[in-house]
Parts: structure tokens; sequence; C-alpha cells
């Protein structure tokens, strides 16, 4: 230690700043890590809609229990949703299988289509299915579906950066500056953007409002 | 060993920090392929530490006026004040055994250096999310990083024997 300490002094001026620069924001970033780590502020993954799924999922159980005879294919949906998993995928899943059972009847008449949910803050703003041409992007089918069913869509960027800020009057930073939307299909979340993604037919689309903060 | 006017040293500083934020704007469409590494390197060892720094910082500060600023800024100052000070280690060694650096040598610093760049700006993920958002942000920009590094190579080779014919004059400490 004392070495070390020799070792500096004999360091001329410029090099004693810049060390010391380096070790003191080096320990600022420890002590910050260390401190956001016990205050467990770290990028807290917070979906409003997880806590809509996990409701709507009680109730629809309550409603099978009460109805178990109904019919085989509810009890098969059923049991998928009767794994209400930790994991945001899972849920989110468990969650587009509700409302498949309604449209299943649809699904084998045209290929060509694909359901799409788009649940907000605490509620499903709007779900449903809409017929696309091959080839067309997640972007595409949202407009289409946007326009049929009344929604106010605003985006900003063009071509394949475009980027949706707001739904039905529910706009990006409205709960923080870390909210906004972001889209999934068939439960898992893509890594380019929402006009760069060509849809098959037959895929779920979920488009979510997520808070980050 | 010499020393520079002061009015000379801050020309020269904006000199290489108007090449570093016009390399930097003109390049970004390029993924981390800028000269800036290299010219800091490249200065620590034909000026001082000191230089280096005032480079490092001016540099950044104005090119992030353009490219934005954020709290990536802070630590890319450090980030390249850490690859000054390794410099300068380096310079040392050299100076100690009283023998000029091989320009490979100096080359393979400037590769490593991008890998050393790379690390130390992904630490502010460190900060927001901890170490295993850390980690994997730091594995997915690798790629990145091998790029910044390949860049650093070829620019180095470039641009080292160009400054050392331009500023033949102004050279502080005769080590390179």
């Amino acid at each position: 230690m004392k070495k070390i300490v020799k070792r500096f002094k004999q360091m001329d001026n410029t090099k004693k700043i810049v060390l010391s620069f380096i070790t003191i924001s080096l320990l600022i970033i420890i002590s910050l890590t260390i401190f956001n780590q016990i205050n467990n502020n770290s990028a807290s993954f917070k979906r409003f809609s997880d806590y809509s799924i996990a409701l709507k999922e009680k109730s629809e159980d309550k409603k099978d229990t009460n109805t178990i005879n109904s019919s085989k294919q509810k009890q098969e949906n059923n049991n998928s949703n009767n794994n209400p998993d930790q994991s945001v995928q899972t849920d989110n899943t468990g969650n587009e299988s509700t409302f498949n059972n309604e449209t299943t009847t649809n699904k084998n008449e045209t290929s060509k289509t694909v359901s799409i949910q788009i649940s907000g803050v605490n509620k499903t703003i709007s779900a449903g299915k809409i017929t696309i041409n091959s080839g067309d992007s997640v972007y595409d089918a949202l407009k289409k579906y946007c326009s049929n069913k009344g929604l106010n869509l605003t985006t900003s960027g063009f071509g394949s950066t475009i980027y949706i800020t707001g739904i039905g009057g529910l706009n990006e930073f409205d709960y923080g500056n870390r909210s906004g939307w972001m889209y999934m299909v068939d439960g898992v979340s893509p890594n380019t953007g929402v006009a760069n993604y060509s849809l098959k037919g037959n895929e779920k689309v979920v488009i979510y409002y997520v808070n980050y903060e | 060993m010499l020393t520079m006017s002061k009015s000379k040293r801050i020309a020269l500083v904006g000199v290489l920090a108007a090449v570093n934020i016009a390399s930097r704007i003109v390049l970004a469409p390029l993924p981390n392929i800028k000269p800036v590494t290299s010219i800091i390197i490249i200065s620590v060892l034909m000026f001082d530490l000191a230089f280096g720094v005032e480079l490092a910082i001016v540099t950044t500060l104005v090119s992030n006026m353009y490219l934005g600023m954020g709290t990536w800024t802070f630590f890319q100052i450090l980030a390249w004040v850490i690859i000054c000070f390794l410099t300068q280690i380096l310079k040392d060694i050299y100076y100690s055994r009283v023998e000029k650096p091989n320009i490979i040598v100096l080359a393979v610093f400037a590769f490593l250096a991008g890998f050393i760049f790379g690390f130390f700006v992904s630490l502010d993920h460190l900060v927001v999310g901890g170490v295993v958002y850390f980690l994997a942000y730091y594995l997915s920009g690798l790629t990145f990083d091998l790029l910044h590094a390949l860049g650093n190579f070829v620019f180095f080779i470039a641009c080292f024997p160009m400054m050392k014919k331009i500023f033949s004059q102004e050279i502080i400490m005769n080590s390179v």
C-alpha cells in the first residue's frame, strides 16, 4: 500500500488528476449500482395490461367452473388458461387463447387473416380479426384495423422506420418518460420495427402499452 | 522536452477536435468505424496526456451536440480518458527502455482500445439495470466493438505516419 502511495506521489500532476478522475468515477459507478440494486430500482418491468390479464383469467376460471359441461373446446382452452406462468410471454398467449375461441370458427375459411389485440392501461381497448394481403406488415394490418374500428392512429417517421405514437387517444409518455406502445407476434417480440415485420396469416398480433418506470 | 506555447496548444486541440467531430458526423451511418480513438491515441503519443484528455472532452461534448446528448456522454469521456491513460503507461514503458515503438504494436494497442471503449461505455447500463442487464447489453454489443477495433487498426496505420509528418515540428516528447 505504501509503495502505491509513494508511486502516486512521484507522478506528475496531470497523471495524478487523470488517475483520480478515473478512480472517483469508477467508485461512483459501483456505488450507484449497489444503491440501485438495494433499492430495486433496476429497470422494473411493469406492464399495465398484465394486471388486466390476471383479472380476466380469474373471472374466466370462475365462469368455467360454473359451466364445466358446456363444451369440450372450451375446456381445452381452459386448460391452457390454467397455467398462468409468471413470465410475460406465456401470460400473453394464455390471454390470446381466450379471444381465440371466439374466432376459431372462422379460422379455417380464410387463411390470410390475423387477429389483433390492442391492450391499453388496465383494459383491452379493442380485439378482433382483420383480413390482410400477403406480405402486409404489422403496421399495414394495424392501420386497416384502426380505420375499420374508428380508432385514431398517430405515427411518426416514414417507410420502414414508422413508429406508433398513439392509438385511440392513448399516447406515448402519457404515463411517464418511459411509457409507450410495443407489439408482439405469436407471443414473441420481434427485433424489427412495426413496418418491417411482414405477416404470413393466422398470426396473433398484440399491441400493448408499457411503462418501464 | 520542449513545451508548446499556450495559444498553439489551444489551436492544435481545436484543429484535431474539428477533424474528430467532422469524422464522427460524416461517418455516422457506419457502425463505430471512426478515426476518433486512433487520433486520440496518436495525440497522446505525440504530445502529452493532458492534450489527449482535452481533445477527448472537446470531441465528445461538441460532437454529441449534433449526435445527441445523454448519460453516455460522461461514459464516452471516461472511456477515452482511460484509453489516454493506458496509452501514457505504454509510452512510459517505451520511454524508460529508450526505444521507439513499433507501429504494428501500437496498432494492436489501438485494436484493443476498441474493446476497452466498448466495455466502459456499456457501464452506464450497469448503473441502470444491474449486472445481468449489463452483461446482456455488453455481449450483444461485441460485434460493434469488433468493428470499432478493426476500424481503429486501419485508421491507426493510415493516420500515424501522416500525423507524424504534419506535426513533426510540434511533437513534444521525442519518443515516437
